[in-house]
């Protein structure tokens, strides 16, 4: 049987709260607030800025998946262009 | 995945006279009724709690401007929310499945293994945690492990002159394991799936957290038994006589379990295979009969009762009583009974979180948190931590507790993207700790009331008045609670075990 191993080794290290990325990564995040009327994803105290989303509606508290458009890795902020929302379940 | 519109149009929107936060009273009085009825009187009757809620909801029904029929509507939508049908349907499989292992001798087997290594009094309660934990994580129930461990192991261990407070501390330390880890465990199952996360994953991902407090614990358990051991006593007789080491066969069952619920089934698959796996065990050993998990105790007198037990097969789950003992009976049916007024109290207890949400009580104390509390996500973490401690050291029932606390873990989660397998672990955590070490705590008192009935019972007759702890006593040394509580602490102020959303996605769990 597979016992899936990765799942008992997972998050054995001390994550920062501050995670970095890098351009053209693909990400699926909680849209957590808005920044004036731009939906913004906060994953840690790292901050991307969402594009593209006009036609999707209200989109705080959904979960999306983006990709990173721009990132500074000194101030923890980045961009990233909308790809998908996700339907939950609930 | 789709481009669905956000605002679903069915959500009624409720508005409270006094302004948003009213739509928390009836969550707020159950809370109180809870801590009046459990923490101050030491009642822990679970239905009691069910009357607590509805009362609540009718008084929060007076607040309500305009018409109350939508008041009514969002308790309907409350009470069939996903959330509440999974931890039900996971409730009933778990229960059935220890309620089979138990019946298979389980216990005695642990009994007798905790006797048979023949330590001294001084390793006698760091053993017993390791049996406690190694019980409570093939059942679920930490009560439940109290209860028989208390009961059974404990008169043991003070016969060989361990500490009866350390002892005691450590069999609830093994309950809190157990309790905290095992995927068949109630606020293992209440803490996966209000984070929306899969059982099994949860538990892989809890694994890490639980060893490094339980190792703290067992060392902890090993220098503080050494110190505090005493002379044995000389009464005589052998408190485990009787039992054989045949039961601990379900070591498999319990292994059938965890490597299913691991291997990414759903609970209810992982828990059937080991039901079924316990079943069959139990019948070619001979450990226990049909009638001990399915019993039809029907009224001698009845028609065809007769008849019908004399058939093989089907008479082996016919038992002919008096009249007046009629009834189903057998483990599949008490272990899934046992859980009704848990059952009850949680689909209302959702009801009324859902009034919260909808009077938008929850929004504002979201705004409040993350305004002025939970700021980054280290404080956000830590805000977690400290307010399921807090929610589960005033209320008995920690799993009340828990489902009471579980959407702000949730929400407040959700807005810096922290894992749903995280959120869980940190829910479970301080849940299943907190509920075993203050006097007033359920765990404590379950096993409490075990050690009453030791006090000049036929088994123990030794055992005299004197000779029971003071529960005010223990909390001190319910080593493993404090040491979970602390890695968490540690946890959310480092990282450790930390994981975002962005990281992987737990696998779905409303698969009911």
């Amino acid at each position: 049987m597979n016992l899936n191993l990765d799942k008992f080794l997972a998050g054995w290290t001390f994550r920062t709260s501050k995670p970095v990325y890098e351009a053209g990564e693909e990400l699926t995040a909680f849209v957590t607030g808005t920044s004036g009327s731009t939906p913004v994803v906060r994953i840690g105290d790292t901050i991307i800025t969402l594009t593209g989303t006009e036609g999707h509606g209200r989109l705080v508290d959904r979960r999306v998946r983006f990709r990173v458009t721009e990132f500074d890795s000194q101030n923890h902020e980045g961009t990233g262009e909308l790809l998908s929302v996700f339907e939950e379940e609930e | 995945m789709s481009d669905v519109e956000t605002d679903s149009s069915t959500e009624t929107k409720l508005t409270f006279r006094g302004g948003r936060l009213v739509s928390a009273l009836p969550i707020t009085f159950f809370i109180a009724w809870a801590i009046v009825q459990s923490g101050l009187l030491g009642i822990g009757d679970t239905t009691g709690l069910v009357a607590g809620m509805l009362v609540g909801l009718i008084v929060g029904l007076f607040f309500v401007k305009g018409p109350w029929k939508s008041y009514a509507d969002v308790i309907f939508d409350g009470m069939t929310r996903r959330v509440a049908a999974t931890a039900i349907v996971a409730w009933l499989w778990a229960g059935m499945f220890a309620q089979t292992i138990q019946v298979g001798g389980f216990v005695d087997g642990l009994v007798w293994a905790t006797t048979a290594l023949n330590v001294g009094a001084a390793l006698f309660p760091a053993l017993t945690f390791l049996f406690a934990a190694l019980l409570a994580t093939g059942i679920g129930t930490g009560y439940g492990t109290a209860i028989a461990f208390t009961g059974l192991v404990f008169p043991a261990g003070v016969l060989i002159g361990a500490n009866p407070v350390l002892l005691f501390g450590a069999i609830l330390s093994g309950a809190v394991f157990g309790d905290n880890l095992a995927p068949v465990s109630d606020t293992t199952i209440v803490s996966a799936v209000t984070q929306n996360a899969d059982i099994g994953g949860v538990v892989a991902s809890r694994i890490k957290y639980a060893i490094v407090a339980a190792a703290l614990a067992f060392v902890a358990y090993l220098v503080a038994g050494a110190q505090m051991a005493q002379q044995p006593m000389n009464v005589g007789g052998d408190v485990a006589a009787g039992v054989g080491p045949l039961g601990l066969v379900h070591l498999v069952s319990i292994g059938v379990v965890i490597a299913t619920a691991v291997a990414g089934r759903h609970i209810i698959e992982a828990v059937s295979w080991g039901l079924v796996v316990s079943a069959v065990l139990n019948l070619v050993l001979g450990l226990a009969s049909p009638s001990d998990m399915i019993a039809f105790n029907a009224p001698e007198n009845a028609a065809l009762a007769a008849e019908l037990n004399a058939v093989p097969l089907i008479g082996a789950f016919i038992q002919l009583v008096p009249a007046g003992e009629a009834g189903v009976g057998g483990s599949l049916y008490t272990g899934a009974a046992g859980f009704f007024p848990l059952i009850v109290l949680t689909v209302l207890l959702v009801a009324s979180a859902e009034i919260m949400r909808a009077g938008g009580g929850f929004d504002a104390l979201q705004e409040f948190l993350l305004s002025s509390v939970a700021t980054t996500v280290k404080r956000a973490e830590m805000t977690m931590v400290l307010g399921t401690a807090l929610v589960n050291a005033t209320v008995t029932i920690n799993t009340a507790a828990e489902i009471a606390i579980a959407p702000y873990i949730r929400t407040l989660g959700e807005k810096f993207n922290i894992n749903s397998y995280r959120r869980a672990n940190i829910l479970d955590a301080n849940t299943s700790a907190l509920g075993y070490i203050f006097p007033w705590g359920g765990g404590l008192l379950a096993g409490y009331g075990a050690m009453q009935n030791l006090v000049n019972s036929q088994a123990t007759p030794w055992f005299t008045q004197e000779m029971l702890v003071n529960p005010a006593s223990v909390f001190p040394y319910v080593f493993h609670g404090w040491f979970l509580v602390a890695v968490f602490i540690v946890a959310a102020w480092t990282g450790f075990g930390r994981e975002y959303v962005s990281d992987r996605q737990s696998e779905e769990v409303s698969r009911v």
